[in-house]
């Protein structure tokens, strides 16, 4: 909210400078600061009185003066022909930058010296003044800032109050909010009777007409009958009738503030329902009585489907807990939101209905937000206004459109508030200062302070005191907002800074499951950069990976009901896409070697939706996860296998290197019962180099690995060749943290023996290995270490379709040094066994 | 017969040594052994022979066959530690240029938010802070009814809200954590919840996206003492040890009363407070906190969360806002684009 600072201190006296409110109110929670300075720049112009002029030894048209700052005097030369000893003026020391840039020195003017300069209305861009200097009132205060003693020039505060604090919305409630928190005082009564100042007296002087359920405002013809059928939309209903209304501007200094406010000026029956509105606080609205039809106003609930045009031209379809303000007819405004275009105040209109009222902030919240409508009236209401003041208001309002727009009241103002609004008291037990706090504050003076805040003490004791919330303080009406009010006015500042009294407990770093740490580090140490996109992305990116509809990627998608846009339409099945985007980006940006990983969650719908969760149990939805939200590991890797450099072979990474990475991750999660497997490839991979990781005993799979197949490259404009995993962790991650168990070695020496193999394309490596595992083991039993291919060999020797893959067993008995028979023995079982099972011979 | 022997090894052992002297390296010398020495070696035959020799020729022969053997192993011996002797103190490539880059394996970063949310979780598991985690989709009334944000409330529109379906929204807190911690264990209660949520929100400063820590503590004395105590240890222990933590009054629907916290900017000068970080207020903005209001007890429902009888604190904080701060860097949005130019430097 924008307000001007002359406004404000016409509320409360202002015992501080501009940056003492705006620190004050901050400090007390309602972020304040300048939002213009109209002020001039009069840095170092201070008042100073003449203590003697005397004409120029050397110049007919200048004199010679001695200005007396009230602490220094000062030799001036001065050309201008108004001024005589004794005068106060306005004294620009040496130093000094005038408005347009005038920067004041010391000099010598015929000889003279002259420090500083004594200032003209234009020169210090008062006015166009520019024949004589500037003569202040003969009492002013010697040597203080000319901007103190001219009041030229506004200052525009804005304040922005949180959500609770709709009572701040107005001049009255930063007044009286700056007055609770410094204690200055709040004017009783206004300073400037041409601008017709509020008088706060006003607020006490008309006393609601309790108990009225319908009334009549204005007489004969102009008669207009309030009916208030919806109390609990609407807890109160003033208006009014004027009569002999002259449609026009409004007068200047009701526009000036306006503007200053942010408000533009209209006409001065609209300008003053603003200004009364941004001065108390309570919005307020004029029908023209012509288009009333049937003389009636009645508040009630909408009925479903009836249309309500705004005066913004817009029409509405409105529902049955819309609020609106109705004629005989129809509806004439949606309550507290905006006036109906059928019953707007024109140029020809003559005579007025006012409305002032209370709404209640949860209809008006609903109507503003569905019909997609936000004013200043709605803001106001929607967070709350003081429900003891819309007759106020209402006078305020008739006060104001007598004096601008010469219209005279008909009849009685009516008041239909059949059951008016009561707080109930709130108490405070003192030692909750203490023990919620952690202040010290003596009863005392929480006591003065809850006082300062406009609280009313009912009842006090030893231990507590019992009070009175002020009608226009919906925020407080527990012992704890009455705590906060007094940590508010004591000032945060005053809270001392106390280390737990409660025991410390060790706890572990690692939330409960998976060691997202050490997966991290896994990916980290395998060399890849961590990336982090946003979950929600276009569906056809997901389309673009060559998925089918009926695919689970595609067919349990997770859907954002309102996104920001189609880009953000879905929440990511697979890391993948965005991965696949970024390396696009970052090739395009220059990078030649791109080694991604992401480490996030993925998104899917569970079967049967939402239903059964937010159904729920006991009047709140199961605690179950809506969605399945499982945390995977993807990476990407494109370029070079080894950094570049002049002494690294510039081979390019291939599936062994993600591979790599994988086994990386195998090895800090550990996960057994899990085998690479070549069926059921998802379609964006090349499947002569992919592979699906697939459970033992039906688990289903948990991630693939491969080169990404062309298609799908050139769908995110991808000109490199790209290998990636994507690991379902959840599922790989051991269910308790592994902790390392230290197995005894052996102390006796290690046999080695090689044997190389004619293998066929067809048959695979892992095949030849695990047949050739298992008779080692069974010959050599606990003795058998393992078993390894050392080299994949092509060429000549070895038939075409062939490859000859080289393996490696070591053996090293735990209790004894082995004997090369025993070896020997198993070796030939081994090449006997391999020829009978796989038909593979030793390489000649 | 013996003398044929004896001169025979003598002329093998001469052989060898010259053999021996020329190998050049560990593998030739070892070829060189065996052929003297091995199994099949032509010493190893000579001394084959022996048993084959009168009884009293033995003594003389075995005893210059033997002799021939021991030469020819301490030569080889001799030769072996020559041969290693120039290979450990043979030089790379010559002449070297000490100057040239090493070799050195591709170096993974992790992501300036993690490293951020990792040194947050740190300090709080240090204080005795517990980490728990939470769903990105939630209901409702886990995300903003059980908090005290009725549907309609002004704070539903400091929060805008993606939904996913009516009552499942992406959460814009992690705060739900909360609630499902209390409705799952008893106070007391000191814990954070790091997380990522969501708030539909897209310009200069708001990314769609971010990342929290909430904090919550319930027990039946802490104050809001002990919670500006807290985060002041914590912003020391996060931007310096010379931190100064200010509190604001504030208003959230789940606290009451609430605090804006500001630091004091780490980034001004010594010699002046204020700088282009601080916009020349010598504070920053980092977080929001407050005594739990006893309205978000009463939602928990549960006897052990009385309002009568818990009591505690809450706070939140932006990961991202602390990862710029404290790296510097200036674009929020640059943290999403993951430019390696950018991830390279964490």
């Amino acid at each position: 909210m924008l307000v001007p600072l002359s406004w404000l201190g016409e509320m409360v006296e202002l015992r501080g400078t501009v940056d003492d409110v705006c620190a004050l109110l901050t400090d007390a929670g309602i972020e304040t600061e300048v939002a213009e300075d109209a002020r001039p720049a009069w840095d170092g112009v201070v008042t100073a009185k003449l203590d003697a002029v005397e004409r120029h030894p050397d110049a007919d048209k200048l004199t010679v003066c001695v200005a007396d700052d009230g602490a220094q005097t000062w030799p001036i030369v001065c050309g201008a022909p108004n001024h005589a000893a004794g005068d106060v003026v306005a004294l620009a020391k040496v130093g000094t930058v005038l408005p347009g840039d005038f920067k004041i020195k010391k000099s010598k003017i015929r000889g003279e010296v002259s420090m500083g300069m004594l200032c003209s209305e234009r020169e210090l861009g008062i006015s166009e003044e520019a024949e004589g200097i500037l003569i202040l009132p003969p009492r002013t205060p010697l040597g203080v800032p000319l901007a103190d003693v001219l009041s030229e020039g506004e200052v525009i505060l804005e304040a922005s109050a949180e959500a609770n604090r709709g009572d701040c919305l107005s001049v009255l409630g930063l007044a009286r909010e700056l007055s609770a928190v410094t204690g200055w005082p709040l004017r009783g009564r206004g300073t400037d009777e041409e601008n017709g100042s509020l008088s706060l007296d006003t607020l006490a002087m008309i006393s609601p007409l309790a108990g009225m359920k319908g009334a009549v405002a204005g007489t004969g013809e102009n008669r207009v009958r309030v009916e208030l059928r919806a109390p609990d939309g609407c807890p109160r209903y003033t208006g009014a009738v004027m009569t002999d209304v002259r449609i026009g501007p409004s007068p200047r200094w009701m526009q000036q503030r306006l503007e200053a406010a942010g408000v533009r000026p209209i006409s001065n029956v609209v300008d003053c329902t603003n200004y009364v509105m941004l001065e108390l606080g309570n919005p307020l609205h004029a029908f023209d009585r012509r288009f009333l039809r049937g003389g009636e106003v009645i508040i009630r609930w909408a009925d479903e489907g009836e249309h309500g045009r705004t005066l913004d031209g817009a029409d509405h379809v409105l529902r049955a807990d819309d609020l609106v303000i109705a004629d005989g007819e129809g509806v004439i405004a949606l309550a507290g939101v905006m006036g109906g275009e059928n019953s707007e105040v024109r140029d020809d209109t003559t005579v007025l209905f006012l409305e002032s009222a209370h709404f209640e902030p949860r209809s008006v919240r609903r109507t503003a937000h569905r019909c997609k409508l936000s004013s200043e009236s709605s803001y106001r209401f929607a967070r709350g206004v003081d429900p003891e003041l819309p007759h106020a208001a209402l006078t305020r309002l008739i006060e104001l459109l007598e004096k601008t727009a010469d219209a005279r009241l008909d009849g009685d103002p009516v008041d239909v508030y059949p059951a008016p609004d009561s707080k109930e008291p709130a108490t405070l037990r003192f030692e909750r200062v203490r023990g919620l706090l952690g202040m010290d504050i003596p009863p005392v003076r929480v006591v003065r302070l809850l006082r300062r805040a406009g609280l009313q003490v009912l009842e006090e004791h030893a231990d507590r005191v019992v009070v009175q919330p002020p009608s226009y303080r919906f925020d407080i009406e527990r012992e704890v907002d009455l705590l906060e009010e007094i940590a508010r006015l004591e000032g945060y500042g005053a809270i001392p800074e106390v280390a737990p009294s409660r025991a410390l407990e060790a706890v572990p770093r690692q939330p409960a499951g998976v060691d997202v740490l050490a997966v991290r580090a896994a990916l980290a140490g395998a060399g890849l950069c961590e990336a982090i996109h946003f979950s929600f992305i276009d569906p056809g990116w997901v389309e673009a990976l060559g998925v089918a509809e009926d695919d689970p990627l595609r067919a349990n998608v997770v859907k954002v009901a309102n996104p920001l846009s189609e880009v953000g339409g879905i929440l990511r099945p697979t890391l993948l896409p965005s991965l696949l985007r970024c390396v696009a980006r970052n090739l395009a940006m220059g990078a030649d070697d791109v080694r991604l990983f992401e480490l996030r969650h993925t998104f899917a719908m569970r079967e049967g939706g939402f239903g059964e969760i937010l159904a729920g149990r006991d009047g709140r939805p199961l605690d179950r996860t809506p969605t399945i939200e499982r945390l995977k590991a993807c990476g990407v890797l494109v370029g070079r296998r080894d950094p570049p450099g002049w002494s690294t072979a510039d081979a390019r990474v291939d599936l062994f290197d993600v591979r790599g990475v994988v086994d990386a991750l195998q090895g800090v999660l550990g996960w057994r019962g899990w085998f690479w497997q070549t069926g059921g490839l998802p379609p964006f991979l090349d499947p002569r180099e992919a592979a699906v990781l697939t459970g033992a005993g039906g688990r289903g799979t948990a991630g693939w690995i491969g080169r990404i197949a062309v298609p799908v490259l050139r769908a995110f404009d991808l000109d490199e060749v790209v290998y990636a995993f994507e690991l379902d962790i959840d599922t790989l991650a051991p269910k308790r943290p592994l902790v390392p168990r230290f197995e005894p070695f052996s102390r006796f020496p290690m046999v080695e023996r090689d044997l190389a193999f004619v293998v066929p394309d067809d048959l695979p490596a892992g095949k030849v290995v695990d047949a050739a595992e298992r008779v080692a083991r069974k010959g050599m039993k606990d003795a058998f270490l393992g078993v390894q291919v050392f080299d994949v060999y092509r060429g000549k020797g070895v038939p075409d379709g062939h490859r000859s893959l080289a393996l490696r067993f070591r053996f090293r008995a735990p209790d004894r040094t082995l004997e090369d028979r025993a070896v020997d023995g198993t070796m030939t079982q081994v090449q006997r066994r391999l020829a009978g099972q796989l038909g593979i011979e030793l390489r000649a | 017969m013996s003398d044929a022997l004896t001169t025979r090894a003598r002329e093998l052992s001469e052989a060898a040594a010259a053999e021996i002297e020329a190998a050049a390296g560990e593998a030739e010398l070892a070829r060189v052994k065996s052929a003297y020495l091995g199994k099949a070696g032509s010493i190893t035959a000579l001394l084959k022979q022996i048993p084959q020799l009168e009884p009293d020729q033995r003594r003389s022969a075995g005893s210059a066959i033997n002799e021939a053997k021991k030469t020819v192993e301490a030569l080889a011996v001799g030769r072996r530690k020559a041969i290693k002797d120039r290979a450990l103190g043979a030089s790379g490539p010559v002449p070297v240029d000490v100057t040239l880059p090493g070799r050195a394996p591709w170096k993974g970063h992790e992501h300036p938010v993690t490293r951020a949310w990792n040194e947050i979780c740190d300090i709080f598991s240090s204080m005795g802070f517990s980490i728990f985690e939470g769903p990105q989709v939630e209901t409702d009334w886990h995300c903003f009814e059980a908090l005290n944000i009725p549907p309609g409330h002004p704070a539903r529109e400091m929060q805008d809200t993606f939904y996913i379906d009516d009552g499942v929204v992406l959460r814009t807190h992690t705060s739900p954590v909360q609630v499902r911690t209390m409705l799952r264990a008893e106070p007391p209660l000191r814990m954070i919840c790091p997380g990522t949520v969501y708030r539909r929100d897209n310009d200069l400063t708001h990314t769609p996206m971010f990342h929290q820590v909430e904090g919550l503590v319930v027990d039946d004395r802490t104050t809001m003492a002990e919670l500006k105590g807290t985060l002041a240890e914590f912003a020391r222990a996060f931007f310096g040890p010379g931190t100064a933590v200010r509190f604001r009054p504030s208003y959230f629907p789940f606290t009451e009363p609430s605090a804006e916290v500001d630091i004091s900017c780490p980034f001004c000068p010594k010699s002046k407070k204020g700088c282009r970080v601080c916009k020349d207020t010598g504070w920053l903005e980092v977080l929001g906190s407050g005594m739990v209001d006893p309205a978000v007890f009463a939602a928990i429902g549960r006897p052990e969360y009385d309002p009568e009888r818990v009591q505690g604190y809450a706070f939140g904080m932006g990961i991202d806002r602390l990862a710029m701060l404290k790296y510097g860097v200036d674009d929020l949005r640059l943290l999403f684009e993951n430019d390696v130019r950018l991830l390279e430097q964490f």
